[in-house]
């Protein structure tokens, strides 16, 4: 075995001439959190913002999170209105979104190789700084994050003290989430409805810069939407339908539409604590999601007012989209694919919670009238400059996952269109859903490419002179 | 740049036991040519790696100072070995740790190990080697002082640098020992690079055997969970340390399509420590919920849940490991019971015990693998190391007994070992349903309550006669018996609520739940490739789709009440080709969907193909007239899957067909072959499906993320 010096040596860096070096893109949601570096046109990791915990730790990323380990609890660190709650939880989970497909962990010696055995550690001096090292996970990159425009002043410098800080991140950069969806869909100027998990938010976008006063926002996202479904599966007719996730079910059998489902319950060993309920409602989500894909629709004729004629039509069979939950029930939905889409539109086609969970029904109340998507608009462009609200409704961009429902888009064209008929309404909602889902992201990653863009980042120096209050100052 | 050529094609496929490589692209692609072991020794220094574990000791040839010896080489062993541990108590735990105890065997790195080797893995015959270990009697797994603290009277004697005036007086002999694994370090874990300076030692031992020419293109299949960090490394390491002039990196799913010749596939890839679940369509990879190195998912697993349940009865974790690779060991589908006369104090299977019944015994007339019974696969074949033939050819002779262990030491112990065991499972079964008579012969595995495997023990080496010369089996075979537990290879882990097959079906759901684009997920489903040798386990694909069916698949009503109202602008189903088709053979009879007769075919096919990708998220242009029926919105959405289906294995390589490969297990292997003349034969850069040397000086590492094709 001839091996020669070389090839037993890990390989010197310098030798190409490059001195490229991407940032990173960072868009955390109350839905997922996405990574990437910055030039690529979509993200490279993905993971679900929600984490596992149990008596043993935390779970971090798909699958993962899916297993029914005993006695777990799913959490989010993110609150309600899309705002960091939980800055522990936060930090390690936006660092298992970067190193485990991306930037690679740092193995800490410290903890795999000396922890049990002390007398093994060569030099306590190098052994610490290793230690210290692995927390440095972002040396090498510049951090480009995303934050809603509702962000507080002390979370936005929370992310640059855990960016600069923590991650040792060479630089840094908040972008506001409706800003990098306009830059998504090539519009410097725009109007940005933006469907998230939490909030259906509208920011009017001038020239790249956010204006404050006419971000309008309400909790009629992706979480309402999946409350209402539960409300209305809650009163279905015939029968209630619960929701049995897959992890509950050891087999079906095929039964015939509104039938009884006829499965078989996974048991558990004996002696297992059964996961927490937060388990169950996370699994649950899945099949709501589920149905959200096959059921939803928007209604978008407009002669005719949904409200009444348009029930009446959509009763009918050709609308009926058939959906089988886990535990093989199955029955088609028809209007309710519409009516549960319009209450975004109309108050009144809301569903109320029933009996019994009046309490859980009331953090999703039925959207007051300036509190709906047309309501929203309208309070938005109240707030900006006359001069410009054609110039915004002529840009006017969709994004965000909550949005992939069929229809939608037109619906608010229409909604527009009737709103302001003097006005141009353009519509820009991107065919690929990818685009749709993650456009803060891609325009994340426009910006950080950008090569008038370096005047921007903060780097740690400026961080350093002036403290934590320059990200006020300098990502406006 | 001159085009490339098949013959220096440089193909590499690290896991986390095994590396496959192979040099050159043969007419019609092969199974891997060669096998190494995922994993190295540490060498004298830290960051000094050896492919094969390395004794020393010393022997006194001439004794003018030491006054122990009395001449026989091997009676002096033992006093200087005990002589060396009662001097150095202190240093026992390190060398219990086999880390290199660095500073006191520094004259090891002067390392007859380099010769030593190359005789060893090259040209060493079987016997040579056997005699060798046979006589070195003084290395204990059990013991390792002496092994390690045996330079030690040669360094006190003698300077670092002039090793050969030692010499004068004990001769420190170094000597492969190749059926140990003791102290192993293993560079991947669950698919992860752990150990650069490992890795890449195993890297350049790979391609120092091989020895190939300058203009070489190398593939490297890529685990999933590689960060984009790692192949940045490994991109590094193979252009500035190879020289390379062209280098691919392909993800081990992709290469997966590529043998199989689909594009679109879901792949299920079940390795050691974990398993992947990869949504592949039209050959691009969709990172949205893909399953990445899904823990405890893969044979260790297995292996893990078997020794816990067969604790009671003293089961080691080797035991364990044989038992999962014998053909008794078996994976039933959902719904099958155990044999009856469940031995008592036995946990009962919840899966069993929550069984429908919906599936009457999914046992095949084939197993596993695809081997009837009685037909014992062949002996190792081609895909051996090199110089190996010697070995094999005496293996032959010696009945398949003599060399289990020597395999293990070698490259492809996973390969051989279940090879070997298959075999003599089925001689045994052969010799005792001789005696039994016609009767057990009709009871199939599943049937049986109890069964018994042949376990291959690797005696420690101080149980063997020190007389010199002598060739003495370290093997010692016996039977075990055991009962029902070996069913339980897929049970729950403690803790976890669910066992691997369970997790592996739900990973898989959700993968394709999560593709973006919904037309495309019915034909995952109808495109399922399970891979890995993790997949090995008899049972395994079977059971799989099973749990599958029973848990997944939609019941036909949905489809017919579907169907039955179809509306009057149903768009005209688009043919398919082959997607729909059912394909013989795959699956087994078993596993039909329950209720999965009677439903119109072309009525299926319509709810899954009437709608174009995203159609519904095209914005009209403002000012166009809505249909007022909104007919052009309404499209059918329907959930997935109504059928699973295997993708039927590619029947034009004969070399994948021969009993020696038996099973598409590692047909990522192929895939990898079908890619690499595909992106540098055919393609020749022009899709830009590899980096060159070149781009590589401009856009440095970061210039891999730029190419695939």
């Amino acid at each position: 075995m001839a091996t020669g010096l070389t090839s037993r040596d890990e390989p010197k860096t310098a030798e190409y001439a490059g001195d490229e070096v991407s940032a990173l893109v960072l868009d955390p949601g109350f839905s997922s959190v996405r990574a990437g570096f910055a030039g690529e046109d979509t993200p490279k990791s993905i993971i679900p913002s929600f984490y596992a915990s149990t008596s043993s730790g935390r779970y971090f990323g798909d699958h993962v999170i899916d297993v029914s380990r005993e006695d777990v609890e799913i959490k989010n660190p993110i609150n309600r209105d899309g705002i960091v709650e939980d800055w522990d939880a936060a930090e390690a989970l936006w660092k298992h979104s970067f190193a485990h497909k991306l930037t690679g962990v740092r193995p800490n010696k410290a903890l795999t190789d000396w922890l049990n055995d002390p007398k093994s550690v060569p030099d306590l001096q190098k052994a610490m700084a290793d230690a210290e090292d692995t927390e440095r996970c972002l040396e090498e990159h510049p951090l480009f994050m995303t934050e809603p425009a509702w962000n507080t002043t002390k979370n936005r410098e929370k992310c640059a003290e855990i960016a600069l800080e923590s991650w040792a991140a060479p630089a840094f950069y908040l972008g506001r989430t409706g800003v990098m969806a306009a830059f998504a869909a090539g519009r410097p100027t725009a109007l940005v409805i933006d469907f998230g998990a939490t909030q259906v938010s509208v920011t009017p976008v001038h020239d790249g810069m956010v204006l404050k006063k006419g971000v309008m926002r309400s909790n009629i996202g992706g979480n309402y939407m999946s409350s209402q479904i539960r409300n209305m599966l809650a009163t279905n007719e015939p029968q209630p339908i619960k929701i049995t996730p897959h992890y509950l079910v050891q087999s079906k059998q095929p039964v015939d539409a509104g039938q009884p489902a006829n499965f078989v319950a996974r048991k558990f060993p004996e002696g297992f604590k059964v996961p927490q309920p937060s388990f169950r409602r996370y699994q649950e989500e899945k099949v709501v999601l589920e149905f959200k894909e096959i059921a939803l629709q928007a209604w978008t004729n407009p002669n005719t007012p949904f409200r009444g004629p348009g029930e009446a039509v959509t009763r009918e069979q050709p609308y009926a989209h058939p959906f089988e939950f886990p535990d093989g029930y199955n029955q088609p939905f028809s209007i309710e694919g519409f009516r549960l889409v319009e209450s975004m539109f109309d108050g009144q086609c809301y569903y109320p919670p029933p009996a019994g969970s009046e309490e859980e029904g009331a953090l999703y109340p039925a959207p007051e009238p300036q509190g709906t998507i047309p309501g929203l608009v309208k309070a938005s462009l109240g707030q900006v400059d006359v001069d410009i609200r054609p110039l915004l409704l002529g840009n006017v961009v969709i994004t965000g996952a909550a949005s992939l429902i069929r229809g939608l888009p037109d619906r608010i064209q229409q909604e527009l269109t009737k709103m302001y008929p003097s006005a141009r309404v353009r519509i820009q909602a991107s065919g690929m859903s990818v685009e749709r889902k993650f456009g803060s992201w891609i325009g994340g990653s426009i910006v950080a490419s950008l090569g008038t863009f370096h005047q921007m980042w903060i780097s740690k120096k400026e961080y350093e002179e002036h403290g934590a209050s320059i990200v006020e100052k300098r990502c406006k | 740049m001159p085009p490339f050529k098949d013959e220096h094609v440089l193909i590499i496929a690290p896991g986390s036991q095994i590396t496959a490589a192979q040099l050159g692209l043969p007419e019609s692609f092969t199974p891997p040519r060669f096998r190494f072991p995922t994993r190295m020794f540490p060498g004298p220094k830290p960051d000094e790696w050896d492919p094969v574990r390395i004794r020393s000791k010393s022997t006194l040839i001439t004794k003018p100072t030491e006054p122990t010896s009395n001449g026989d080489p091997v009676t002096a062993d033992q006093p200087n070995g005990q002589q060396a541990t009662g001097e150095l108590p202190g240093t026992e735990p390190e060398q219990a740790d086999a880390k290199p105890a660095a500073s006191e065997d520094v004259e090891m790195k002067e390392a007859p190990a380099a010769e030593e080797t190359t005789t060893a893995t090259a040209t060493a015959t079987a016997t040579a080697t056997e005699t060798a270990t046979a006589t070195a009697t003084d290395t204990v797994s059990e013991a390792p002082p002496t092994d390690v603290s045996q330079p030690e009277p040669a360094q006190q004697d003698a300077p670092q640098d002039a090793p050969q005036d030692a010499e004068d007086e004990t001769t420190a002999t170094f000597e492969d020992d190749l059926w140990s694994t003791e102290g192993a370090v293993y560079p991947i874990r669950e698919g992860r690079i752990e150990n650069w300076s490992c890795f890449f030692a195993l890297l350049s031992h790979i391609y120092n055997m091989m020895s190939p020419p300058f203009h070489m293109p190398v593939l490297f299949v890529a685990q999933p969970c590689w960060t984009s960090r790692d192949q940045e490394r490994i991109t590094q390491f193979v252009f500035e340390t190879w020289k390379v002039p062209a280098f691919c990196l392909m993800d081990a799913a992709l290469t997966a399509c590529y043998a199989y010749g689909v594009p679109t596939a879901l792949v299920v890839d079940v390795g050691h420590g974990k398993c992947d679940v990869t949504a592949v369509t039209e050959f691009q990879v969709n990172d949205i919920g893909r399953g990445i190195a899904i823990p405890d998912c893969g044979g260790h697993a297995m292996t893990k849940r078997l020794q816990q349940v067969l604790e009671g009865e003293g089961f080691t974790e080797e035991m364990a490991e044989q038992l999962k690779r014998s053909q008794i060991c078996e994976i039933l589908p959902a719904g099958v019971e155990f044999p009856r006369g469940t031995a008592n104090g036995v946990a009962p299977n919840p899966a069993a015990a929550a069984s429908t019944g919906a599936l009457d015994s999914g046992v095949n007339a084939k197993d596993g693998d695809g081997l009837r019974p009685g037909q014992a696969p062949r002996g190792p074949g081609v895909d051996t190391m090199v110089g190996e033939e010697g070995v094999n050819g005496n293996e032959e002779e010696n009945d398949g007994v003599l060399d289990v262990a020597a395999i293990v030491a070698r490259d492809n112990a996973a390969e051989l070992l279940a090879k070997r065991e298959k075999e003599k499972a089925e001689k045994a079964a052969a010799k005792k349903s001789a005696a039994d008579g016609p009767k057990a012969l009709r009871l199939r595995n599943s049937d049986k309550e109890r069964a018994s495997f042949t376990y291959v023990e690797l005696l420690p080496e101080e149980d063997s006669d020190p007389a010199e010369g002598e060739q003495k089996s370290r093997k010692r075979k016996r039977e075990i018996e055991v009962g029902v537990e070996r069913f339980m290879a897929a049970t729950p882990l403690p803790g976890v609520g669910e066992g691997i097959i369970d997790t592996i079906a739900e990973a898989m759901h959700h993968t394709v739940l999560s593709v973006p684009d919904m037309a495309q997920r019915s034909t995952l489903w109808e495109n399922v490739i399970i891979l890995g040798n993790g997949s090995r386990i008899r049972g395994f694909t079977p059971a799989l789709l099973s749990v599958l069916h029973a848990r997944y698949v939609l019941s036909p009503s949905t489809a017919t009440i579907f169907t039955s109202e179809l509306p009057s602008n149903f768009t005209t189903p688009i043919a398919t080709p082959g997607t729909n088709t059912p394909i013989p053979g795959q699956g087994g009879h078993s596993l039909h969907q329950p209720g999965g007769h009677g439903v119109n075919p072309l009525l299926v096919a319509a709810t899954k193909n009437m709608m174009q990708p995203n159609q519904h998220l095209q914005v009209p242009q403002p000012g166009s007239v809505m249909d007022p029926g909104m007919h052009h919105t309404h499209r059918g959405f329907s959930q997935t899957p109504t059928s699973i289906k295997m993708v039927k294995a590619p029947d034009y390589f004969p070399e994948w067909k021969d009993p020696s490969v038996h099973g598409m297990e590692e047909a990522g292997f192929l895939g990898a072959q079908v890619a690499a003349k595909v992106v540098f034969i055919v393609d020749q850069g022009n899709s830009k499906g590899f980096l060159t040397r070149s781009e590589y000086n401009e856009l440095g590492p970061t210039g891999i993320h730029d190419c695939s094709i």
